[in-house]
């Protein structure tokens, strides 16, 4: 009877000990799928932030280049002649005052 | 109850059987065959994609942009899929005529390119239509800012980005950069995961001694010119004499490299055209009398009255009559026959060897391509006429970076330094590259260059370049107006000639060589009333730009 008593005993123990394992091993294989799920998303992430920085760098490029166009030599010369109406000054434009004269 | 045991027994069994064969299967496909399965579903989901690098910029000396690039797309339609397409709506995107896409749309493809290089506007409004059939491919688009300027220089790239002329092509291997290549993984819904790339980002550029406000200044004078002068073309280049780094090379008609070119634009004249110098030369003659018999510095020389016979048939003429001029004024007035008398004193070596020492009849070394030597024959070739005839700048050809080169070593003391375009190269903001100043040799000693500088101030000062002087700053120059050889009709031409203007200024310290050359002026020819009133025009906007006349204030009227 007593021996009887020791060994549903030991099959409870084993039982328990079953169990705590089951628990560990699925609390780490869903950590473990959880991380691999999260790490996946995370690289869906990146890859989109990734692709809007290309796509705003693209952006931020061609309108520097807008200003660049605009802003050309070229352009601000005919700009400054014919909407603001300047001058350069001409050689003959100029005084000139040698130093130690009044 | 026995029965409902073995059920129990017997389903739990099966059940175990089950999951035993789907456990076996995953040991199997999991841990035996892993790598083999690894490689299949890496094979199917990760790909390696190449991008190229865009192509490095080229900036001028102050890191204004004078080329880059940006990523363009290419436009496909797919023939089959794009029935009913809205061809107007396209036109009007692509800036395409509606009848050249219907022509396109015709053809029996699969597939047809409609346009290259769209803009990311213009792909933005056909991409919000959705077309079907219609798909985009990225491409590299180069894009020149300031048009035009200095597209000599810088030249240009083909359809495909490759160099064509200037610094695109002489730097092609170098800005083209690498191809990067990139690992990504493909899921199920087709999206991308970027794992890794095998290399950095590189940032190459290439820095011009160019200076973009002189190279401006140059080109709108010249411009402003061909128009005077209707000219067959014009060159002006702006030189530092002491590092000999060429700061403007402008030529006209230039062209605009974000368009289409014509390919024979794309010769740069200021180093490829060689043509006779005329009297510019005559620094070479003045030095070369200098320095071997100084003792004539002192002497008057009798210029004929304005007509010399060299030879039975070679008779050569001075724009006015002179009687007794003085080495000076025989410069000042660039009489011919004055320097046809020096060329004798000197003798055919000493001049041929001083002409040599100068940089005639030889590349002078800068980094462009298509440079031509000009031509300097050896004394053994040379007539009984020759000496006196090169003496006043004809019967050799030069090209105008040995002109300036050459003005710039009497600006610079006697030094002959070798031209510079380029500045530096860089990659990801290290300079690997350093174009230091080169000494090419001693020609002449400061003494002569001075006495030089003297006589070219006379030039300027009361000679026949008075329309290049600027009240306030000390200017020394030399015009030059050379008859061209006609090849078809095997002599000299009467109506086609060539007027230049070569000087450096404030004489005593110079900050700038500016050379001007009018190629074929029609009506007026001569350099004093052609060259000389647009070199004035030029220096005296360089003169605002580098502030140069510090110590002289002015005051504009």
């Amino acid at each position: 009877m007593r021996v009887h008593r020791v060994h549903g005993a030991n099959k409870l123990n084993r039982s328990g000990v079953y169990f705590k394992w089951s628990i560990i091993i699925i609390i780490f294989g869903s950590f473990y799928a959880w991380q691999r799920i999260e790490s996946r998303k995370l690289g869906y992430k990146i890859s989109e932030i990734n692709g809007r920085i290309l796509s705003l760098d693209k952006e931020n490029k061609y309108l520097t280049m807008k200003i660049m166009d605009i802003t050309a030599m070229n352009n601000l010369e005919e700009v400054a002649k014919k909407r603001l109406g300047l001058v350069a000054p001409k050689p003959s434009d100029i005084v000139v005052i040698e130093m130690g004269s009044k | 109850m026995k029965v409902i045991k073995y059920k129990i027994i017997f389903i739990c069994f099966f059940i175990f059987l089950v999951f035993f064969i789907i456990g076996s299967r995953l040991f199997w496909v999991q841990i035996v065959n892993y790598t083999f399965f690894a490689q299949e579903v890496s094979k199917q989901s990760k790909r390696i994609k190449k991008t190229q690098t865009l192509r490095g910029n080229i900036y001028d000396r102050n890191m204004m942009t004078l080329a880059t690039s940006m990523t363009a797309e290419s436009c496909y339609i797919e023939t089959k899929k794009a029935k009913g397409l809205d061809v107007e709506f396209f036109s009007k995107c692509t800036g395409m005529m509606p009848a050249d896409i219907r022509s396109k749309l015709k053809q029996k493809k699969n597939s047809v390119l409609i346009k290259r290089k769209l803009l990311p506007d213009e792909v933005l409004k056909i991409k919000s239509k959705n077309f079907p059939g219609v798909y985009f491919e990225k491409e590299q688009l180069r894009f020149y800012p300031e048009n035009s300027l200095a597209s000599h220089v810088v030249g240009v790239v083909g359809m495909d980005n490759k160099g064509l002329s200037g610094i695109e092509y002489l730097f092609d291997d170098f800005l083209t950069g690498i191809s990067k290549k990139y690992v990504v993984m493909k899921d199920g819904k087709g999206r991308e995961i970027i794992l890794g790339n095998d290399s950095e980002d590189e940032n190459r550029y290439v820095v011009l001694t160019i200076d973009s406000r002189l190279q401006h200044i140059a080109e709108t004078a010249i411009k402003k010119a061909y128009q005077t002068t209707n000219a067959k073309s014009l060159t002006c280049i702006i030189q530092n004499p002491y590092t000999g780094e060429i700061l403007a090379m402008a030529s006209y008609p230039s062209f605009d490299p974000n368009k289409k070119i014509d390919p024979k634009m794309l010769k740069n004249i200021s180093i490829g055209d060689a043509f006779e110098p005329g009297s510019v030369f005559k620094i070479v003659t003045a030095a070369a009398v200098l320095e071997k018999h100084p003792e004539v510095l002192s002497e008057n020389f009798f210029c004929e009255n304005g007509s010399y016979k060299l030879a039975k048939d070679v008779v050569i003429h001075d724009h006015e009559k002179y009687g007794l001029l003085s080495f000076q004024d025989m410069f000042a007035y660039s009489s011919n026959i004055g320097f046809a008398k020096l060329g004798e004193i000197v003798g055919k070596q000493d001049l041929w060897q001083y002409a040599r020492s100068f940089g005639f009849g030889m590349n002078t070394g800068i980094e462009l391509t298509g440079e031509t030597s000009g031509r300097l024959e050896p004394v053994s070739s040379w007539s009984g006429v020759s000496c006196k005839i090169i003496s006043f700048g004809q019967e050799l050809s030069v090209n105008a970076l040995q002109i300036i080169n050459s003005y710039s070593t009497i600006a610079n003391g006697g030094l002959l330094m070798e031209p510079k375009i380029i500045r530096a190269v860089f990659c990801n903001n290290k300079e690997i590259q350093t174009f230091e100043p080169v000494k090419i040799r001693r020609v002449i000693s400061p003494a002569t260059a001075d006495i030089i500088r003297k006589m070219l101030e006379a030039v300027v000062e009361y000679g026949t370049g008075v329309h290049a002087g600027i009240e306030g700053i000390k200017i020394a120059g030399k015009t030059g107006t050379a008859q061209k050889y006609d090849n078809y009709l095997k002599k000299y031409s009467d109506s086609k000639y060539v007027s230049l203007f070569a000087g450096f200024f404030p004489s005593k310290k110079p900050d700038v060589t500016v050379l001007v050359i009018v190629d074929e002026p029609k009506g007026d020819y001569w350099a004093s009333s052609v060259a000389a009133p647009i070199f004035r025009n030029i220096s005296s906007n360089i003169l605002e730009y580098l502030d140069i006349r510090q110590e002289n204030k002015f005051v504009l009227k």
